[in-house]
């Protein structure tokens, strides 16, 4: 039999107002095991430390209950005062009796009894807790970043700066991302391009950071600490360290074809990088397009001219294998396809864009070189309705959510329009206006005093008559119908998780919602880990996000990431799930049930087996398992089943 | 209550066959959704049919005859006696047939092929045009008909314009809208040209040889003698 000690805190008058603290510990010492009983004004107090200690010492206790405030206040406190008495920490309790107690009840008869419960199912629980040690893991000293857009950039970055060394992966043949794509950024006007290739080339020329563009995550194994990964590089039929990156191949390659970074509105060659300023400024070869794929042996234009003889044909596909602590995903978003929504007519009136290809009419790199000018016949258009919420915030037909930054890049839409073409009207259908953020309302005001219009209503269609633009909609503010012609109709297209991203969110084993964005620890507290340690997201691959809060949000999650991997080792609570091997049958309901993949099936021993570093001991598994195999360190079946014993004793 | 009355509709056609057919938009629309609500919720179907003389066992299949031709397709065809190749028929389906989509799931709402299907299957060419799937201005003309002028008026402007010579469609109302409402029209728009409207099923019957007396066009208000005549229809 264990000697326990009890030891009940007043706090003050918190606890001993409504609870008769003096009768509750004699009440106590008479209870089975507990060997010593005393209470004190303010027990978490160093001299309340010492009581504790000190009892500890003389009474030779083996376990101690503090009877006093939730555990998530001081338990770690009394724990290490036990500590400090000799004692292992988690044969140290405590027994809430002031938020599950005193500060709900005013009866102080009730209370005291309550309390007396209370502490009784401790004494219980604590009979059976055996001394335990933290689990200690060590740590590779490695980040890998997932994606290559400004999310992926800054946290790469940010972990290379802190001197730790950082893989950066990136499906396409450069980084940038969609930022890379915009003309300026609101509510400032800055030249995207030129806040963002900065960082771009920063990256490129890190000495900690090793990048790994055109390249994908095959495989991820491991936990939290010590993460091994499987990395193609896929074949970009050019030998980068080779190339100078001089640009003749994709100068002469005969081949065009629609360039994805101009929205399919400029060519790019079957060679190519996707923009001028990519990084790295390297070309890889597109095989679904290439002359020397589709017939084999032909063209070789590219091999021809090039000065280094870079180009290889034979290049094959190579599996890089590395070891990593911890991991950033930052996959970015796509626009919702604009061809679901029919009533617009994308896709068969060509004069109807969305917001991303408006974005390339305006940016001085794109297919006009900034003027705004029509697909369809070059000319200058001299009205554009927007079209605000294309597929946002349609439960019925399309996303039910606020795709958050199309309220503010429409509104930099209809200023820039106004720059551009001085007579030019734009007209703007929204549902609300949103702008929630720094200077966002000041900048939306300008747009109005600029020139634009805006009109509060959906647009039920846009159709094409006679070679005009119609767009008919509805002001909801003065309950009339609109007709208005229109020489180009741009769609604020919602935003979506990265499409295909599906694999690699199995691959990670984190967790989607149920719009397929990457979910969060917690959506207040913990919004930058997802649910697996060691994981973390960054960017519009978690949420729809504008580009100061991708940046924001990626420091966050890179400073996680250091955290960890500034650290030899780290250090888990053992109070997880273990299994018992004589009992576990391996049939595999905990593996199912568990939210964080802590454990797997031994295929030679065929019992569960659990990663301790991933399990957070929420308990699904042992509640799961139907042979008691799975069970909580220190919370066993035994143990809860005494406590509730105890507290239906009527006594 | 709504659904009583058409479920009392379809507590009789099952003694008939499976299959309900609906020639008139709204109809079809009532009868459809009816069905598609209780086919979902047995335990309101069960209310109902305490009410009902007899009950319905919710297995009918409702269908327009539109559906019924595009899937009968070639006995349609066989029967064509009249070359009616000249005719350029604007497809007019208004908002019933199509919506809601869910329930309805009849075509796609926004841009549907059925009634070009079927056109086209009468040897008749079909003229698509933007507005095809908007609203006629239903029963506004009962008490706003200035409304339903205007709405009409567009639909038909925009038929003409993208080259129509007549118009078609499904629903006695949309088909009252658009032909009965022209002489208002013109007086409110000088510069409209009146252009007859038929119902399918008159269309169909030209082309299979009806004879005149048999066609009914003497209640359009919109005489189509005319154009019937000049691709020698009638």
């Amino acid at each position: 039999m264990k000697r326990i000690g009890v030891f009940i805190c007043h706090c003050g008058i918190n606890i001993a107002k409504t609870v008769d603290v003096e009768a509750l510990t004699e009440e106590i010492k008479k209870y089975p095991g507990v060997e010593y009983a005393e209470n004190y004004k303010y027990m978490c107090s160093d001299p309340g430390q010492n009581l504790v200690i000190n009892a500890i010492k003389e009474h030779k206790l083996d376990a101690v209950v503090v009877a006093a405030c939730s555990p998530t206040l001081h338990e770690n406190t009394f724990r290490n005062a036990s500590e400090r008495g000799g004692l292992n920490r988690y044969v140290c309790e405590m027994a809430n009796i002031r938020e599950h107690c005193s500060w709900v009840h005013d009866d102080k008869k009730v209370a005291t009894k309550k309390a007396a419960h209370i502490i009784k199912s401790i004494i219980e629980k604590v009979k059976y807790d055996e001394p335990l040690e933290p689990i200690h893991v060590s740590v590779t000293k490695r980040a890998l970043v997932i994606g290559g857009g400004i999310a992926g950039i800054q946290a790469a970055l940010d972990i290379a700066n802190a001197g730790v060394e950082t893989i950066l992966v990136e499906k396409g043949p450069s980084i940038g991302g969609r930022m890379a794509q915009l003309s300026e950024t609101f509510p400032t006007l800055d030249c995207s391009q030129c806040i963002l290739t900065p960082k771009m080339v920063e990256v490129s020329q890190h000495k900690k950071i090793k990048l790994l563009s055109y390249s994908e995550i095959e495989e991820i194994a491991g936990s939290v600490g010590n993460f091994k990964v499987k990395i193609k590089r896929k074949a970009a039929y050019v030998d980068h360290a080779k190339c100078t990156g001089c640009g003749m191949c994709y100068e002469k390659c005969p081949v065009k074809v629609d360039s994805e970074f101009e929205e399919n509105m400029g060519k790019r060659k079957a060679i190519y990088t996707p923009f001028p300023q990519a990084v790295p400024n390297k070309p890889i070869i597109d095989k679904e397009h290439c002359t020397f794929f589709l017939k084999p042996g032909k063209c070789r234009v590219c091999q021809i001219v090039c000065p280094v003889q870079a180009v290889d044909f034979e290049q094959q596909d190579v599996i890089l294998e590395e070891e990593v602590g911890a991991i950033v995903v930052a996959t970015g978003f796509d626009l919702y396809e604009p061809e679901r929504l029919k009533e617009y007519g994308y896709g068969t009136i060509p004069d109807v864009l969305t917001s991303l290809q408006f974005e390339r009419l305006l940016s001085a790199s794109g297919p006009t070189s900034g003027d705004v000018r029509r697909i369809s016949d070059g000319k200058e258009p001299k009205r554009i309705v927007f079209i605000q919420c294309a597929g946002s915030r349609d439960k019925e037909n399309h996303l039910e959510y606020c795709s958050k930054i199309c309220c503010m890049y429409t509104a930099k839409h209809a200023l820039l329009y106004k720059h551009r073409v001085h007579d030019g009207e734009p007209i703007i259908f929204y549902i609300d206006v949103r702008t929630a953020g720094k200077g966002y309302e000041e900048f939306y005001n300008r747009v109005t005093d600029e020139g634009a219009t805006y009109i509060r209503g959906k647009v039920s269609k846009v159709y094409q008559d006679n070679g005009r633009i119609v767009v008919l909609g509805a002001d909801t503010l003065s309950g009339k119908q609109i007709e208005v012609e229109a020489d180009m109709v741009v769609l604020a297209t919602g935003v979506v998780p990265t499409r295909n991203n599906t694999e690699l969110v199995r691959r990670l084993k984190i967790q989607c919602d149920a719009n397929d964005f990457l979910t969060e620890a917690h959506p207040k507290l913990r919004p930058v880990e997802s649910n697996t340690a060691g994981i973390y997201l960054a960017g519009a691959a978690q949420g729809p996000k504008d580009i100061p809060e991708v940046v924001a949000q990626a420091s966050g999650a890179a400073s996680k990431a250091i955290a960890i991997l500034t650290q030899d080792e780290i250090t888990f609570e053992p109070t997880i799930a273990g299994v018992d091997e004589d009992l576990c049958s391996g049939c595999s309901i905990c593996v199912g049930v568990c939210p964080y993949n802590a454990r797997e099936l031994d295929r030679e021993k065929m019992v569960i087996k659990v990663v301790e570093a991933l399990c957070q001991g929420c308990g699904s598994c042992s509640s799961a398992c139907p042979s008691g195999a799975a069970q909580q360190r220190n919370l066993i079946d035994k143990q809860i089943e005494d406590m509730v014993t105890s507290v239906l004793e009527e006594k | 209550m709504s659904l009583i009355a058409p479920l009392r509709i379809l507590a009789k056609a099952q003694h008939e066959g499976e299959r309900v057919l609906a020639p008139c938009s709204i109809c079809y629309n009532t009868l459809k959704r009816a069905n598609f609500i209780l086919k979902e919720d047995e335990e309101t179907l069960d209310i109902i049919n305490e009410h009902l003389e007899e009950s319905y066992d919710g297995n009918e299949t409702v269908l327009h005859p539109l559906e019924f031709f595009r899937d009968n397709a070639q006995l349609v065809k066989s029967k064509v006696k009249k070359n009616l190749k000249e005719l350029k028929v604007g497809c007019y389906y208004g908002c019933l047939l199509l919506r809601p989509d869910n329930e309805i799931k009849f075509d796609d709402p926004e841009k549907p092929t059925i009634f070009e299907t079927f056109v086209s299957m009468i040897g008749a060419t079909p003229i698509d045009f933007p507005l095809k799937v908007e609203c006629c201005g239903s029963y506004l003309v009962v008490n706003s008909p200035d409304a339903a002028v205007e709405a009409s008026y567009k639909l038909l402007r925009n038929a003409q314009g993208n080259g129509a010579d007549v118009i078609v469609t499904s629903c006695p109302l949309c088909h009252y809208n658009l032909d009965a409402l022209q002489g208002k029209i013109k007086k409110a728009h000088p510069e409209f040209k009146e252009i007859p409207v038929f119902y399918f099923s008159q269309l169909l019957a030209i082309a299979l040889g009806v004879e005149k007396q048999n066609l009914g066009l003497e209640q359009n208000k919109v005489s189509p003698n005319e154009i019937l005549k000049e691709y020698d229809l009638l």
